[in-house]
Formats: structure tokens, C-alpha cells, sequence
């Protein structure tokens, strides 16, 4: 939980706030050209009063913001979002994990995980339609193993590997996985026809990343504070590599598409954490953390940021592009800073 | 009965209090390494940078070849293999390079003898003339604990003894603070030269360490109950001493009275073991080296060939004596530099000294 735990703030350069955006962006992917999908409003089936109150009165719904590392300035602008393919709901859009793929004309396609309000989880899949900057709902995905979606990784236009962070929507559940640190969460791939486990035991596998080769998948597990390397094998499966202990409730991961370095942001402390998930005025710290890759080993990490939270409370997802860095939340403040420190 | 329950009493008080200091050794601490510019070790130096003194032209004055009496086996051994020596080295931020000279000390005031000289603190005084004097604890080799005052010859980079104190006050001596050029405080980290004695103090987190202040004349007690007071400093216009309580993580601030005494206005807790503190001459900020976690700075202490232990550098944000803020300026993992004790940051440059390891100076390119 964390009680004993102290850290000090620091950071790469200027950090300013994303102004005039919805709290919350708790994942994101950029593109090689720095166009970059930011999922704002998560909201899982069954939050705390606080939390449905807070949403209410921050006007928090489900929203996607593109951001361009090009401009050099700290705004977004919001995403409409067309279509309705397969019964998909703009007003039940609860977005949450993000993975983004160029497929073979150059189109960009993001799937994102979506808890559907009052509903069960699906992984949406829409193109981006630069012109009208617009995101038109292509096709929706759902399957009986998607418990309690977090994350999405594309291997194709219609291929996916996926995270499960919980057996199911249920509170109680999810209260007993975290205190009794059970590794009960699995990594689920789809082929293009069909849905199988392809790793199992994890105590909440949460952010998954491919390294750009396509060999290696990375995966977060919250709960044992952890970065799973595994090598993927000609069938898809997954074999555990390595197994990197961060000492902190690692989130999300981004590969760094020129480097292979993998981007973490995570929650050091865990009584704050849960209880911010619980109360989101509640103030909590932020961390991103740079891990070194090579030959799909991690050698050293870096800190690349650390605030306790009155900036940013709750980081969930960070990446470096053209020297500066976008850090998002579960539901608060999006942050981008300069980065002038050697990396 | 009565003796079973002081019994289990006393085992009960014992028990808890092994896990305090296991817990305050650090095993169970993890942090990462963040860096604010490109960092260098500096070449061409002797072991050990434990204190330095930047004035405000830039010109940084260096203690080298930390050494109390009594030390380990294989502190010793490292001493001679890495040939060090107390050595005085003059780092100047003006020049962009990563590079020292060494100061040649002469003079033998008082029994002075420049052989046995292991200096420790520093402090700088600049006098009415604008010689540049300099207050150096030393630990002299088979011998006591004196404070030697200097004085900076500028043409021939040459630092001429020119006055010894001592007193039975200056039990082992760390830092000291120059109010003038013939007075100051300085801190005490022990009670004497025995090491078990301050092993066990250690362990026993024992506040039993004292604030000494020497107004020209006399010397008097001014602060005690100090669990390890370790770098003393003062703020620019004199008014508040501030000193690093080392074993109770904490910082304290003091507020001067006008006879020199000192009242304690806060103790602020950082969670770290910190050592020297040196104040920002524009802003007041505080600069502070230390050593996060505990069992690996006594490891290293102990076998320095062998062990590295992790560098911070922190920076608080004072307001009218109160700190209400508190960044991290750089932490390595042992690896770049073990040990830190004191760093400053100059015309955008970060100046990091350790106990007995290696000196690095860094870009600094984060918002201060």
C-alpha cells in the first residue's frame, strides 16, 4: 500500500497542462508522423457514487482527442465520431486502451477498448478520416473472453492481442484479486476468426505493447509491479522472457518507434491510487519511467518524471516525441513537458 | 509476575525497535535514476570531494581525502591504492570544463602540519579586504579534531595557513559555518573518536550529537539533542542556520538570536539520510547532497572498493526560513557517483562531491 513510501518531484524541462480538454486520457497512441489518439472518459461498469458524481459534474463522458506533436502547442481537438456498425452506441462510449495501425494505403486504424455503459466490453475498430477529423466506426469485436477489457495491441487490420485486468465487472471480485494479490488475469489473442488465452497468470495484466519488430509483446502487470517480456512465437502464443520488477503500479506502455525504449507510466504509491480511483479529488502521485531495451531484454530504467500529484494525479500513459513529453490520467489533467535531459 | 511483565516489556521494546532500524536501513527502497543534463565524472582528481564552498565569482574551494581516525581495514586499503591523500582542489564554474586544480597548502601555524592533514567541512568568509578565508575542519591523522582557517593566495593558487582552533568542545567534528572572520559555529556527528561507541549511538538513534558556536573568544554549546548533526549552513542574511540532522532524516532550520544562539523554528523531514547543505547566493534556495539509503552508504563507508552507494541531490524551497518545497535534482544508483554529500548548482551547472568517490558535474537543463 505504500504508507512508508516517499519520493521526491522532478522534472525533464517546463510542464504545462492541455488546456480546454475533458479530464482523463487514460491511454493514447501516436503515429510515425506524431498525429497522436488520446481515449478520454473511462468509466468502468460499476464505479464508486463519488466517482459517477464527479463525472456528472466534470461533464466526463467518452471522448477521443487527437493531439499533433507537430504544433508545438499544449491543445487538442475532440474527435466526432461517425457509425454504428454492429450496434455500437456513441452515447454508451466509455473508451479505455488504445492500439493504433497503418494498414497497407497508409490508413490509420485504431481499435479501443470499450466498457459500454450499462453494457459489456467490446473493442470498437475505427479509421481516422483526416480531412473531416473524424473517426468512422469500422467494425465491432466481442467475445466471451473479454472480461474486463484494459488494453489492446493490432498485429494486422483485423488481428488483436488484448489485456483482461479483472475476471469480470464485479467490485467484490476485484477488491479480493488486489488485496489477496491473485494472479488470475489472462492475455487473450484473436486471429481474425477466433479468440484463445495465450497467457495466463498474471496478477492484472494492464498496458501490452509490440516491439516494432513484431517479436516481442510487453506487458504491465499492476499488481506485481512488474514488465512481462514474452517472445512471440509463429503461432502468436506467448512465452514469458523476462521479468522486470518497477516497484510501482506500473499502467500503460509505449514502444518508442524509433528506439524500441518502452515509455511507462505508472502509480507509486498505493493507498493514494485507490484512493483516488475511489474519490478523484483525491490527489495522487504521477511517475513515467524510460525503460532501455535491447535484444528484447530491458537493461536500465530512467525516471523521466515524478510529481505528487497537484500538477497531474494518477498518470496512466506517457510517450517522448520530438522532445517532449505527453503524459495522461485515469481522470485528470493531461500534461506535456519539455524534455532537455539527455535520454 | 512483576518481573515476567518487565520482562516481556523490555523484549517487546527491543523487538520493535530492531525493526525500526532495519526499516530505517533502507532494504525494502527502490528508486530510479534521473538525471537533469549530460553528467561527467571530473578527471585528474583524488578520491573524495565531502565539502566545498562556491563563492560568488564562481571560484569553488574543495576538501578532498575524507579520513577520521580509526577506520576500517579496507578503507585504508583503498586509501593507498587510490593514493589518497587530504588534498585542497579549487574547481572554477567559470571555466565550461570538467577539470580541478589542486591548491598547495603551506604554512604551519600552531603545530599546523599539512602530512596529517584529512580535511572534512568547509565553510568561506570573504573579509572586508575581499581575501577570500577559508574555515576547514580537520581531522588530523593519529591526532584531534581541529578547525584550520585559510587564507586564498590568488596568484599563486596557494592556500596559506593562518590560524588553528581547537577545543575539548570539538568532540569529532563534520562542518562548520564562519560568521566572521574569526567566528562560527560547527557541528559535532559523535562524541568522540571510538567507533563502537558511535556504531552504537547509531543504532540506538541516540540523540547525543551537539551545535558548537565560537564567538572570537569562548566556545559554548548552542544546540544539542541532535541525532547526527552533520552540514550546517546560513542563510544570507544571517539570520537562519540551517543543519542536516542526518539520522533523523531531517532538516533543521534555526533561527540566530542575537547572542548567537540558536532556537529551533522547524524540523523538516526529507526520508533521506542528508549531508551537507549549501545555500542558493541569489535565491536562498538550499542545495542538499545525501544518501537515500542507508545500508548501502554504511557498506560502502566500510568496504568502498567493493560497494557502491546511490547519489541525491535534492533542492527546498525556503520562504522565510520555512522550506515549502522540495525537488530532486539528480539520483544515480551508485554507478556515476557514490556516496554524495554536497552539490551546488551554478551558472546552469550542477557540482555534485562525495564522501570518498568520485566529483561530477552536470548540465543543468530543468526548470530549477
Amino acid at each position: 500500500m505504500g504508507y512508508h513510501l516517499h519520493f521526491n518531484e522532478h522534472y525533464p524541462g517546463k510542464c504545462e497542462q492541455v488546456k480546454d480538454m475533458s479530464l482523463g486520457s487514460e491511454h493514447l497512441y501516436t503515429f510515425k508522423d506524431g498525429l497522436t489518439f488520446i481515449t478520454s472518459g473511462l468509466a468502468v461498469q460499476n464505479l464508486s457514487t463519488h466517482t459517477k458524481e464527479y463525472m456528472v459534474k466534470h461533464n466526463i463522458v467518452g471522448r477521443m482527442y487527437l493531439f499533433d506533436f507537430n504544433n508545438n502547442k499544449a491543445k487538442v481537438e475532440e474527435l466526432s465520431i461517425v457509425g454504428s456498425n454492429g450496434g455500437f452506441n456513441l452515447k454508451l462510449f466509455r473508451p479505455h486502451g488504445i492500439g493504433g495501425w497503418l494498414d497497407k494505403s497508409g490508413r490509420k486504424l485504431l481499435f479501443v477498448v470499450n466498457h459500454e455503459e450499462q453494457g459489456v466490453d467490446y473493442i470498437e475498430k475505427f479509421e481516422f478520416i483526416p480531412e473531416s477529423k473524424q473517426l468512422k466506426h469500422i467494425k465491432r469485436y466481442r467475445d466471451d473472453t473479454m472480461l474486463l477489457l484494459n488494453d489492446v495491441q493490432p498485429t494486422s487490420e483485423d488481428s488483436f492481442y488484448f489485456t483482461n485486468y479483472g475476471t469480470g465487472p464485479g467490485l467484490f471480485m476485484m477488491k479480493v484479486q488486489i488485496l489477496c494479490q491473485m494472479a488470475w488475469n489472462t492475455v487473450v489473442y484473436f486471429d481474425g476468426n477466433d479468440y484463445r488465452v495465450v497467457l495466463d497468470g498474471m496478477a492484472m495484466s494492464n498496458g501490452i505493447a509490440m516491439s516494432n519488430d513484431g517479436r516481442y509483446v510487453y506487458i504491465a502487470t499492476t499488481i506485481s509491479h512488474e514488465i512481462l517480456v514474452t517472445e512471440r512465437k509463429p503461432n502468436n502464443d506467448l512465452v514469458r522472457k523476462q521479468v522486470y520488477p518497477v516497484y510501482s503500479f506500473v499502467d500503460n506502455i509505449i514502444v518508442d518507434s524509433k528506439t524500441d525504449n518502452l515509455y511507462i507510466a505508472g502509480h507509486p504509491i498505493g493507498h493514494k491510487i485507490f484512493l483516488h480511483l475511489d474519490k478523484p479529488d483525491y490527489r495522487a502521485p504521477s511517475q513515467v519511467l524510460m525503460l532501455y531495451v535491447k535484444d528484447g531484454n530491458i537493461t536500465k530504467t530512467r525516471e523521466l518524471f515524478y510529481d505528487d500529484g497537484d500538477l497531474i494525479t494518477g498518470s496512466t500513459v506517457a510517450t517522448v516525441f520530438n522532445s517532449k513529453l505527453l503524459i495522461g490520467t485515469i481522470i485528470d489533467t493531461t500534461v506535456l513537458c519539455d524534455v532537455n535531459v539527455p535520454l | 509476575m512483576l518481573m515476567k511483565l518487565i520482562l516481556v516489556s523490555l523484549l517487546l521494546f527491543l523487538v520493535q525497535h530492531i525493526i525500526k532500524v532495519v526499516y530505517l536501513l533502507g532494504f525494502h527502497l527502490h528508486y530510479y535514476q534521473h538525471y537533469p543534463g549530460y553528467c561527467e565524472p571530473i578527471k585528474d582528481m583524488g578520491p573524495g570531494s565531502e565539502d566545498f564552498h562556491t563563492f560568488p565569482d564562481g571560484l569553488t574551494f574543495i576538501t578532498s581525502g575524507f579520513a577520521i581516525q580509526n577506520e576500517s581495514v579496507h578503507k585504508r586499503e583503498y586509501m593507498v591504492k587510490h593514493n589518497m591523500l587530504g588534498r585542497m582542489y579549487l574547481f572554477d564554474f567559470n571555466n565550461n570544463k570538467a577539470k580541478v586544480e589542486e591548491l598547495s597548502i603551506v604554512g604551519s601555524n600552531g603545530g599546523f602540519n599539512v602530512k596529517l592533514f584529512h580535511p572534512h567541512g568547509i565553510s568561506g568568509w570573504l573579509d572586508k579586504s575581499g581575501k577570500k578565508i577559508l574555515f576547514v575542519v580537520n581531522h588530523e591523522r593519529l591526532g584531534l579534531d581541529y578547525i584550520e582557517k585559510f587564507e586564498f593566495v590568488p596568484g599563486k593558487k596557494q592556500l596559506k595557513h593562518v590560524k588553528r582552533y581547537r577545543d575539548d568542545t570539538m568532540l569529532l567534528i563534520n562542518d562548520v559555518q564562519a560568521t566572521s572572520d574569526d567566528s562560527f559555529y560547527f557541528t559535532n556527528f559523535g562524541t568522540g573518536h571510538n567507533p563502537e561507541i558511535k556504531l552504537l549511538q547509531s543504532l540506538a538513534l541516540l540523540r547525543w550529537t551537539v551545535v558548537v558556536y565560537y564567538d572570537g573568544s569562548n566556545y559554548r554549546i548552542v544546540l544539542d539533542g541532535m541525532a547526527m548533526s552533520n552540514g550546517i549552513a546560513m542563510s544570507n542574511d544571517g539570520r537562519y542556520i540551517y543543519i542536516s540532522n542526518h539520522d533523523a532524516r531531517e532538516l533543521v532550520v534555526a533561527k540566530r538570536e542575537a547572542n548567537n544562539d540558536l532556537i529551533i523554528k522547524q524540523g523538516y523531514p526529507l526520508y533521506t539520510y542528508i549531508d551537507n547543505i549549501i545555500v542558493d547566493i541569489k535565491t536562498d534556495h538550499l542545495y542538499i547532497g545525501s544518501h537515500p539509503i542507508k545500508y548501502q552508504l554504511a557498506r560502502h563507508l566500510g568496504n568502498p572498493e567493493v560497494y557502491r552507494a546511490p547519489s541525491q541531490v535534492l533542492k527546498l524551497e525556503m520562504k522565510d526560513g520555512n522550506v515549502t518545497g522540495t525537488k530532486e535534482l539528480f539520483y544515480d544508483d551508485g554507478d556515476l557517483i557514490s556516496g554524495s554529500a554536497t552539490a551546488i548548482v551554478f551558472n546552469n551547472k550542477l557540482l555534485i562531491g562525495s564522501v570518498i568517490d568520485k566529483t561530477v558535474i552536470c548540465s543543468f537543463h530543468v526548470p530549477a
